[in-house]
């Protein structure tokens, strides 16, 4: 039965498998974070250790994260839980209540990810309405970002604004996966990624012409390309570049292999998994570092660019962008055109990321527990819509970013941990390759076999030991916390991520005992 | 922009963007 609902399901064509791949990689890290990344972390240095994890961590994760889904795949399961179950053929009790991380940790973040993505959707929308038009500095503008992302603050807006483009980016994700593989995910991918590439040169374009004002897009290109050789030393500036590769791959999270249990059995996955891997690097390293910088230092200067990318990635991408397009030439209309097209390239690059984020769940529903995808699609709306309220009412106690770190940082470190013992350990780095080398168009270079079991893992168990010194633990025990009003919050926010994981667990054991006669395994 | 910052940043985007297309150009002949 299980197998049977999973086998209905399949990729229509090899260019929409890659798109849709390609969609749940590409998201708003490519275009915020990592410029963000690269600038505070000593520019071209950055890039030293960032394609050195690229080799050594992003591809082999993303070459087994497709054989896991497509060996999972195979035996009817579309989540991770049945996945972890087959590949230690059903020996390990343990395994599958592991892969419990690889359904929750997916929607944690598809629910939070799915209201910033709303917020790009509805800052398209006031691009295109010149709404924040007229606020002429980075501190109005700040001022208009905030009023609109807390719900009692109607100084710019009324609240209820957030919360109506946040139901219109649900339903339109609900309507996407309701529709099914190839009738919804491909053709959103089919359709949007297209778009968003063509958004992104239109917008290179634009930026690499702008006259020079505070200083030029070559002193921004120069800003994130030369290295400061010291930064090379020092270990947070590596752990960031291996940190950037899985929010960047969305490798670590579950749902990559969810897409990839669709596939065939012979279908190829070492070649297709690295175009995928490649086209997310391209509008990445290509795309994303040649916008957002750029921009800002033509009209903020070096200093001042600095200062707004130390703010972050919303205070770059939404702020200074956002005073950018009202100083272009001619702003009235090319303003409104450009900030249109950088917020809707976001939308996009967001929201075919939600969609493959909502994926693990919709597919646990479904084969786990029975569930048609149309009843499955409404749930994960439903959940979405519900949680997700929880974010909207308390945003300014910092509850989002309680999730994003746990779920969306720490998370991803953790699972990829298990998942490639478990890959390259417990079902054998031997069988694994024969595995990934089935109708495989593209072989592996051998050297990659020592990596995959070895040097990977290494390189996962000491970010996940400096990750938990450095950051985990101060965090857990609450001690980064400026505000501490906002404590309680805090709590319940991860109470609300622990009683999902419980739910899962319960789920995962009640399935089990119904399909093994003897009960749960 | 410093020579070694345009260099190292013409070298970078060229390699990705030759992995990219090729991969991609490979994957959609089907081999």
């Amino acid at each position: 039965m299980d197998g049977d609902r999973h086998a209905q399901e399949q990729w229509g064509t090899r260019i929409g498998l890659v798109l849709a791949m390609a969609g749940n990689a590409v998201g708003l890290g490519n275009f915020l974070r990592f410029p963000v990344q690269a600038a505070q972390n000593g520019g071209g240095t950055f890039m030293i250790p960032y394609f050195i994890s690229f080799i050594l961590l992003g591809i082999p994760l993303m070459w087994i994260e497709w054989g896991v889904g497509r060996y999972g795949g195979t035996f009817g399961h579309g989540s991770v839980p049945g996945m972890f179950d087959v590949l230690t053929d059903r020996k390990k009790k343990w395994a599958k209540y592991l892969g419990v991380l690889g359904v929750v940790m997916p929607l944690v973040v598809f629910i939070y990810y799915t209201y910033i993505v709303a917020w790009m959707l509805a800052f398209s929308f006031f691009s295109l309405t010149g709404d924040y038009f007229g606020l002429g500095d980075v501190e109005e503008m700040r001022r208009y970002l905030y009023s609109f992302q807390d719900i009692y603050d109607g100084s710019a807006h009324g609240g209820w604004v957030a919360l109506v483009f946040f139901g219109l980016t649900i339903l339109f994700v609900a309507w996407v996966l309701g529709r099914g593989i190839s009738g919804g995910i491909e053709k959103l991918a089919l359709v949007g990624m297209p778009v968003l590439f063509l958004f992104a040169f239109i917008l290179v374009w634009r930026v690499l012409t702008l006259p020079a004002a505070e200083g030029t897009a070559a002193e921004g290109l120069n800003f994130i390309w030369n290295p400061d050789w010291a930064a090379l030393g020092n270990a947070r500036v590596w752990i960031a570049a291996a940190g950037q590769m899985f929010f960047t791959l969305s490798v670590g999270m579950g749902s990559i292999q969810t897409y990839a249990s669709y596939l065939k059995k012979n279908d190829d996955v070492t070649l297709t998994g690295l175009s995928t891997a490649a086209t997310n690097e391209f509008a990445e390293v290509v795309l994303g570092g040649t916008i957002a910088i750029p921009a800002a230092v033509v009209f903020f200067g070096i200093a001042g660019a600095t200062q707004i990318a130390n703010a972050g990635s919303f205070d770059l991408g939404i702020v200074a962008m956002g005073v950018v397009f009202q100083g272009l030439p001619g702003a009235e209309i090319w303003g409104r055109l450009a900030g249109f097209l950088w917020f809707f390239l976001l939308f996009i690059a967001g929201i075919t990321s939600s969609v493959a984020l909502a994926s693990p769940t919709i597919a646990f529903l479904q084969e786990e527990m029975g569930l048609t995808r149309h009843k499955a699609a409404r749930a994960v709306a439903g959940l979405g819509l519900g949680l997700g309220l929880f974010h909207v009412f308390f945003y300014r106690f910092g509850v989002l970013g309680e999730w994003d770190y746990w779920a969306g940082t720490f998370g991803l470190v953790v699972f990829a941990t298990i998942e490639i013992v478990l890959f390259s350990w417990i079902f054998g780095i031997d069988r694994g390759w024969d595995e990934l080398h089935r109708g495989a168009d593209l072989r592996i270079p051998r050297i990659y076999k020592p990596i995959m079991q070895f040097v990977t893992p290494l390189f996962l168990f000491v970010l996940l030991g400096w990750w938990t010194w450095t950051e985990a633990i101060p965090t857990l025990m609450m001690d980064t916390v400026t505000d501490r009003g906002n404590i309680p919050y805090l709590w319940v926010s991860r109470s609300l991520m622990v009683i999902l994981l419980l739910i899962g667990v319960w789920l995962v054991r009640r399935s089990w005992s119904k399909k093994v006669p003897g009960g749960p395994q | 922009m410093t020579p070694f910052a345009l260099g190292f940043m013409l070298l970078s985007m060229s390699s990705v963007s030759f992995l990219t297309v090729y991969c991609l150009y490979r994957t959609l002949r089907g081999k």
